[in-house]
């Protein structure tokens, strides 16, 4: 894992690449925190990340409500294939957030519309929820 | 049949169904080895055989087909190339799997040396490729029977079960045991799978332990493959794991019930929310699932996943309504065959009513008649109909012969085919086989020549076979045109002469002189020359040709190939004739060769030194009387009418008494007695219950062709 921290205003941009496993979990998990510890938005660049397991993704996860408690905004600028099939295949990728996500700005939110809902009167409408 | 003959039964059908798609994917994949789609086939057609193999206890099949489907499976992940090599093992594998299915009827022995001899080559050519040697040699695993992933294809897209499965592993999951994303990797090899990860229990950054699993999951899944495989899949880990497996579905559910649940029943199912809840919820008229994420009863993942649940088990019960609408059922050729024998009782039944109700004046008699000859006639075409198979199959077994048979005589041949989806009665498709391949292989042979020869003669080194069918009338109209040699027509006449059938100097039309290659006599000779002229098996082609009630015809122009025509009827069984009478007895003309009836007058016919011929709107036309040929006693009426036919393309006469009408005739053959009857190819029963013969109108057409031929010469 390589991770490289530059700013553009007071927005820190993340760059991690390379394998997220669960060997490297404790080193991502200290990089997080010490953005964290700033005071501005963090966007995360992982285009280059070949290769991520859950115990990346659930810190990934975790961040993303530290973030949210503390007011500030986390986004994954762009990812690579890998990361979003991972995504997809661990069950992560969804259409809603959870009940703290109320800007939406879940780092799961598939932009493909997963589901229909359905009206209290039982039918599913067709609404699509985006994300 | 027992049971279990039964089930065996279905299995060789569907296994040599499969052999044939399986021949025709492998044919089409020599020409175009990259194609996936072509890949995918082989490698289905294979896996299906093997399962269902494994499945009825011959294991012997499903190990033999387990190195190829282990090649395919390579092929399939672009590891190896689908090579002429290949393609050529498994031809050959096919073979012997087809002989291998065969063996279980007893109709034919397995050539062990063979299989041994493809199963090493095979090993060999696989050992040749990157992929390791121990995955390659894994033996064949051989399902538990009762396994629902090794029923027939179409039985096993029916039945499904849905189950909903909430998986919580413990803690230290992603430390000390299998991992939980291998595990939905696993349960995806199962079937639909859709997973919902949840994370409500997932602590802030500050608190997390990276290497604790915090995600638990909510799963639909929609498999055939039953609980147990379910289960299986869990097995390492369900001692420490919160596990719970419900079946919320099944195939037999959905046969009575074709809604499913709402969303609010599916959360208090699952245990998410409490029916009070629910119920104070829905006072409102709001998006439920909002609703209940806004008031914080359920979290936005719980309504999620219920929805996937809800949606996948709606669309796979559509789904399968929509298979069970086209579903088809598969019935034994043989019962088949009794239903057209009793639709054919029926019609001679339905005949007899008929007539009876015409001799009365009851008009509610004549009614019912009526509709049941209206209702008779719907039957036997829609029986008829049943037993209606593209020609294609046919055409499928032929490409396989061509390419062999170029192969083994150094020839480059490329077969082309039009109209295979022509349908023609079962029992002709069966009988047409025969004479196809020999005319192939006289193509192939005789015909095509050899590549060097084809430059030196400006044609392209690879010949060309053209196959084609179609619909005409009654009848279907197959042909088999080469690029070849063509005919040498003075090699056929000198053989002809000096095989004692010709007189020396006897002038031929180009029609009489190529009808020649059906004689007995010059058919039994290896070629005529080695590279012009046909004549292997020749006979046999129009022998059994004319054994459909078809016929045959020839066309070449030398140097530039030949074009073989077979005219068939549609179907065996039940005819359209024309009925006549001649004296006491009636006789029938199948309706197909009909072109027209005339009354016989003196104007009409007319008589050169003894020939008879008729004058037919400027067009000279022989004629015979049927009355002279099956002799016939008594005094023919003072007027005749004469029933004009057309064979192999010229009009023919035959006068009769009277011409009655048409009739739907259900042929039934004529007894060992009357084999050697000239003239007559079957016969039926009359409404009156009474028999009328069949005229075998090519056969009366040769004989009237012999006898202005020996006028002429004499």
């Amino acid at each position: 894992m390589n991770c490289t921290v530059t700013y553009q205003g007071d927005r820190e941009v993340l760059v991690i690449a390379g394998e997220l496993n669960i060997e490297h979990a404790q080193a991502l998990k200290e990089t997080l925190l010490q953005s964290l510890a700033g005071t501005g938005p963090l966007l995360l660049n992982l285009e280059n990340v070949t290769a991520i397991d859950l115990s990346c993704l659930q810190l990934l996860c975790a961040a993303h409500r530290s973030w949210l408690k503390a007011n500030r905004k986390l986004t994954i600028a762009s990812c690579s294939g890998v990361f979003s099939q991972t995504a997809r295949d661990s069950g992560y990728s969804r259409e809603m957030g959870c009940s703290i996500d109320v800007d939406r700005s879940c780092l799961w939110l598939c932009h493909e519309p997963l589901l229909h809902w359905e009206l209290a009167d039982g039918h599913n409408h067709g609404q699509e929820v985006t994300g | 049949m027992e049971e279990t003959d039964k089930l065996k039964e279905a299995f060789r059908e569907e296994a040599r169904e499969l052999l044939t798609e399986l021949e025709t994917s492998l044919l089409d994949l020599e020409k175009s080895p990259q194609d996936a789609e072509l890949i995918g086939g082989v490698f289905r057609s294979l896996h299906t055989i093997k399962g269902s193999s494994a499945m009825f206890g011959f294991d012997n099949i499903a190990s033999f087909i387990h190195e190829l489907e282990s090649a395919f499976d390579l092929v399939r992940k672009n590891k190896v190339s689908a090579n002429k090599e290949l393609v050529d093992l498994t031809l050959g594998a096919r073979d012997t799997i087809c002989a291998m299915v065969n063996a279980v009827q007893g109709v034919e022995e397995v050539d062990a040396t063979r299989a041994a001899e493809i199963t090493l080559a095979l090993q060999q050519f696989l050992n040749g490729a990157d992929e390791p040697k121990e995955q390659i040699g894994k033996p064949a695993p051989v399902r538990a029977s009762g396994d629902i992933q090794d029923q027939p294809a179409a039985k096993r897209e029916l039945e499904y079960s849905i189950y909903r499965i909430r998986f919580r592993p413990p803690l230290n999951a992603l430390q000390s045991f299998a991992n939980p994303l291998g595990l939905l990797h696993d349960l995806r090899q199962l079937g639909d799978c859709l997973a919902m990860a949840q994370v409500d229990l997932l602590p802030a950054l500050e608190e997390i332990d990276p290497k604790n699993c915090y995600t638990y999951w909510d799963i639909v899944l929609t498999t055939n493959r039953g609980i147990n495989a379910v289960k299986d899949i869990f097995i390492f880990v369900e001692a420490d794991s919160e596990l719970k497996i419900e079946m919320i579905d099944d195939s037999e559910k959905a046969r009575h019930e074709t809604s499913y649940k709402r969303l609010g029943e599916i959360l208090v199912e699952r245990g998410d929310l409490a029916r009070e809840q629910l119920e104070n919820v829905l006072g409102s008229q709001k998006k439920i699932g909002e609703l209940l994420v806004a008031t914080h009863l359920v979290s936005g993942n719980q309504v999620q996943s219920a929805l996937a649940e809800q949606q996948q088990v709606r669309e796979t019960r559509q789904k399968r309504q929509v298979m069970e609408s086209a579903a088809s059922v598969r019935v034994p050729s043989d019962k088949l065959d009794r239903l057209v024998d009793l639709v054919g009782e029926l019609v001679t039944v339905q005949a007899l009513l008929s007539q009876a109700a015409t001799s009365h004046s009851d008009t509610k008699l004549h009614t019912i008649a009526e509709e049941v000859e209206r209702l008779t006639e719907e039957l036997r075409n829609n029986t008829m109909s049943i037993r209606m198979l593209p020609i294609g199959t046919t055409f499928n077994k032929l490409s396989r012969l061509v390419r062999d048979l170029s192969n083994e005589l150094g020839k480059e041949v490329e077969m082309t085919t039009e109209g295979a989806d022509t349908e023609l009665d079962k029992t002709v498709i069966e009988r047409l086989n025969d004479p196809l391949v020999h005319l192939i292989r006289n193509c192939i042979s005789h015909g095509i020549e050899a590549p060097g020869e084809r430059i030196r003669k400006g044609k392209p080194p690879q010949g060309r076979i053209h196959l084609s069918a179609v619909h005409s009338g009654g009848q279907v109209i197959v042909q088999v045109r080469d690029d070849g040699a063509g005919l040498d027509r003075a090699a056929i006449q000198a053989r002809a002469v000096e095989r004692g059938i010709l007189a020396p100097d006897t002038e031929l039309t180009e029609k009489e002189l190529f009808a020649l290659i059906f004689r007995q006599g010059l058919t039994t000779a290896a070629s005529i020359t080695s590279v012009s002229g046909r004549g292997v098996g020749m006979d046999v082609v129009k022998n059994a040709v004319e054994a459909l009630r078809g016929s045959i015809e020839v066309s070449s122009s030398g140097g530039e190939g030949t074009s073989i025509t077979l005219k068939l009827p549609l179907t065996l069984a039940i005819i359209d004739g024309l009925l006549v009478k001649l004296g006491a007895q009636h006789f029938i003309f199948p309706l197909a060769a009909v072109e027209e009836c005339l009354e016989m007058s003196h104007e009409l016919a007319e008589n050169f030194h003894g020939r008879q011929f008729l004058n037919v709107r400027e067009r000279v036309v022989p004629y015979i009387h049927l009355r002279d040929f099956f002799m016939i006693p008594g005094e023919p009426p003072p007027i005749e009418q004469v029933v004009i036919t057309e064979v192999d393309g010229y009009m023919i006469g035959f006068v009769v008494d009277h011409v009655i009408g048409e009739h739907q005739t259900v042929i039934k053959a004529l007894g060992r007695v009357y084999k050697n009857a000239r003239g007559l190819s079957g016969a039926t029963i009359l409404g009156d219950g009474t028999l009328a013969l069949i005229v075998d109108i090519p056969t009366l057409a040769y004989s009237v062709e012999r006898r202005e031929l020996n006028a002429t010469y004499n």
